[in-house]
């Protein structure tokens, strides 16, 4: 079995990041059927531990600490704020919010495997969650199969980890659908390069019904659906990304339930000056549509927050709802960061308890992983002003930077 | 988005790669990506015409933090060999794009990826192990290492062999190539050492650590750095002592400035020890005047004596 180089006599050993990457993809290609098996420039394992206990195979590990404060006007009660809403928020005080360790490594010479285990704390409770788990191949031109429990590849945001999240809280209309733990769940999915003189991917995802959005009656029906996702560089140092997603599945009701979004960036990085300036401009609108309009039954008193929020969101508008977010944020300099969001849910107007929210949030970086957070938010209809505060701190390996 | 938008952009999407399928690849010029301008330029000469080479980074920006743009994967997917610097220089980007490219002749382990750093001895490699309290940007040692001819004399060799592996059929073409860099590279050294020769070297600042190994090969030592550690941004404190010591040579320093740095740091500390402060390429391409390897550490020479 082929090794990866881990030591040799004058080069330095990699980090395990780096290691756990190059050792992932280091010897899959044997496999592909396109490749010349010449000339693999595998070193040989010149090392053994006598009993065992190398650490030459231990995965790469990082980790990440959340902490934040809050505080809530007056006139605003958690409970008289919407559903969603209050789900995104927690009550005026300190709070831990998140911790987050991650593991990653080869498995072997075709396979990759992650796990992010996030340990949280709310209203005096504390949970721990496979936030993610899944392994993805590595051996296949132009494609990549994942299997495993992983935020589903509906638009920009939903697959972000809460501490990459651009605002402190998610996207009003996002916490609505999928409920305040995004759309996640145990999936096989495949993703395609189209082979373009640009950036085309494809990804087809077949899930099981674990978001409240998609919660059978029967308990065994699959959730289906994908992303087309495309980037274009206007110029050197500008791009244009523009995505469609799809998701649907049966709901409560036993009919069908339809989740649609659309999104786009753009992004300015000017060249020479990337450490210190960029301009970030993104939407996403997110349409949520029923086949049929029969009463969902209410879930009972002791259903967890993500389902009585499913059947919220189902409740407040018959037959489907929408909303979007659309943020601005700019790198002022190389520590600071300051945007602006409108998020809002309940489209069309009028018809259930649609709401609306601007936010502005300032950061300050020590370096890429620390960061310092100020956010204020206004919440149209109720009236409420919010402030959150948040230290935010990534350690171990190091994080790769999605575009 | 509605599923017929949906359908409309399967449908035109399936229909293009159609288009693109049919059409053969024609050219059997082997395909280098390199990480950055210099590591291309190096790939372009020895591939003597049989190679077509492109870097994913210019020569101004700054490869630290670079961002992996998809449409590099494109770019990746279809090449047959891949350059990087490696010592983790380009890990906030590069893992992205090589493992988004899906392409497994250019996958680590390969003969297709090659991590450069196998071919020189780095320099600056922490003691006791990389720490984030020392700084995030060098763990394993400082990666600029194409700054010295013998490193750059070496990294030639190493390359031209892997494209040679990758395509033996135009191997005549890259021996070829390879004599023409080397000779340059010959140059390059002779360029900078008749201009260090007789000449005062000044006290030296540099942003960060970007040309270590061009003072190590030239015997020049650092007088300071602007950063306060491998990319940690200056501080008004750490200015300061920067000043007095600067002050305490009694020379007018040169105060050396890679592309992709702001410059009012730099300008204040000029002002402050009447230094010169000079805006130099550390890679081809960073500046209008390095065009070429030899003119790149010709310049370099130049920006510190100040010709
Ligand atoms: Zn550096």
């Amino acid at each position: 079995m082929p090794i990866c180089r881990t030591g040799g006599a004058s080069r330095p050993r990699p980090g395990p990041l780096h290691l756990a990457i190059l050792c992932a993809i280091a010897v899959l290609p044997r496999l592909a059927a396109a490749q010349d098996a010449a000339g693999s420039p595998l070193g040989i394992m010149d090392r053994s531990s006598g009993l065992g206990m190398s650490r030459e195979y231990n995965p790469a590990m990082g980790g990440s600490l959340i902490i934040g404060g809050e505080y809530l006007s007056r006139k605003a009660t958690r409970m008289s704020l919407p559903a969603a809403v209050q789900q995104g928020l927690g009550e005026t005080g300190l709070h831990f919010n998140e911790a987050e360790i991650s593991v990653s490594a080869a498995v072997d010479p075709y396979f990759r495997a992650d796990l992010i285990v996030a340990f949280a704390y709310d209203h005096g409770a504390f949970s721990t969650d496979i936030e993610e788990g899944y392994v993805t191949t590595l051996f296949i031109r132009g494609f990549t199969i994942r299997a495993g429990k992983f935020y589903l590849p509906f638009g920009r945001h939903n697959t972000l980890h809460t501490h990459a999240f651009p605002f402190i809280d998610a996207p009003l209309p996002l916490v609505h659908v999928f409920g305040p733990e995004g759309l996640n769940m145990m999936a096989v999915e495949g993703s395609w390069l189209v082979p373009l003189p640009w950036f085309v991917e494809l990804t087809f995802d077949v899930g099981s019904h674990d978001n409240p959005l998609f919660r059978s009656p029967e308990g065994h029906d699959l959730v289906y659906g994908g992303r087309l996702r495309t980037l274009a560089d206007l110029d050197d140092d500008t791009t244009l990304e523009i995505g469609g997603s799809y998701f649907g599945g049966k709901d409560l009701a036993g009919g069908w339930t339809h989740a649609y979004g659309a999104d786009m960036t753009l992004r300015w990085r000017p060249a020479r000056r990337e450490m210190y300036h960029q301009l970030v401009w993104q939407t996403e609108y997110v349409r949520v549509s029923r086949q049929n309009d029969h009463a969902v039954p209410q879930p009972g008193v002791g259903a967890s927050t993500d389902e009585q929020a499913a059947w919220q969101a189902l409740q407040d508008v018959p037959g489907g709802s929408a909303g979007l977010y659309s943020y601005l944020a700019g790198q002022l300099g190389r520590r600071w960061w300051l945007g602006v969001r409108y998020d809002a849910f309940g489209f069309p107007w009028g018809r259930g308890d649609g709401h609306h929210r601007v936010t502005g949030i300032l950061t300050f970086l020590t370096t890429e992983f620390a960061a310092l957070r100020v956010q204020y938010g206004y919440l149209f209809g109720s009236d409420a002003h919010q402030v959150l505060l948040q230290a935010n701190f990534v350690i171990g390996a190091h994080p790769a930077h999605a575009y | 988005m509605n599923t017929n938008t949906n359908r409309g952009w399967l449908v035109a999407g399936l229909a293009a790669f159609g288009l693109v399928a049919v059409v053969p690849a024609a050219d059997a010029k082997i395909r280098v990506v390199a990480t950055t301008q210099d590591l291309a330029y190096f790939a372009r000469v020895i591939g003597n015409g049989e190679a077509d080479a492109s870097s994913i980074l210019k020569g101004f920006q700054d490869p630290h933090f670079a961002a992996a743009k998809p449409s590099f994967m494109v770019e990746v997917s279809r090449a047959d060999v891949l350059l990087s610097l490696g010592l983790d220089l380009e890990i906030g980007w590069l893992p992205l794009i090589v493992t988004g490219a899906r392409n497994p002749s250019v996958m680590p382990g390969q003969a297709g990826f090659v991590d450069c750093s196998q071919f020189v001895s780095p320099i600056e490699v922490p003691a006791a192990g990389a720490d984030r309290s020392k700084g995030d940007l060098h763990p394993k040692g400082n990666p600029h290492y194409w700054l010295d001819p013998e490193n750059a004399k070496k990294l030639a060799r190493g390359i031209a062999d892997r494209m040679t592996q990758v395509d033996p059929g135009d191997a005549a073409a890259f021996a070829g190539g390879l004599a023409k860099l080397l000779s340059e590279i010959d140059q390059a050294d002779a360029g900078a050492k008749a201009l260090f020769a007789g000449s005062e070297i000044p006290p030296v600042v540099t942003y960060h650590v970007t040309f270590s190994y061009f003072f190590e090969r030239y015997g020049i030592r650092p007088a300071g750095f602007i950063e306060t550690k491998p990319g940690i941004p200056p501080t008004p404190g750490h200015v300061a002592s920067l000043v007095t010591q600067l002050k305490a040579l009694g020379k007018a320093p040169a105060i050396i400035v890679e592309p992709y740095y702001d410059m009012e740091v730099p300008r204040e500390l000029g002002a402050q020890v009447n230094g010169r402060v000079e805006l130099t390429p550390s890679s081809i391409g960073g500046t209008d005047e390095a065009r070429t390897y030899k003119d790149l550490i010709v310049t370099v020479a130049r920006k510190i004596l100040g010709k």
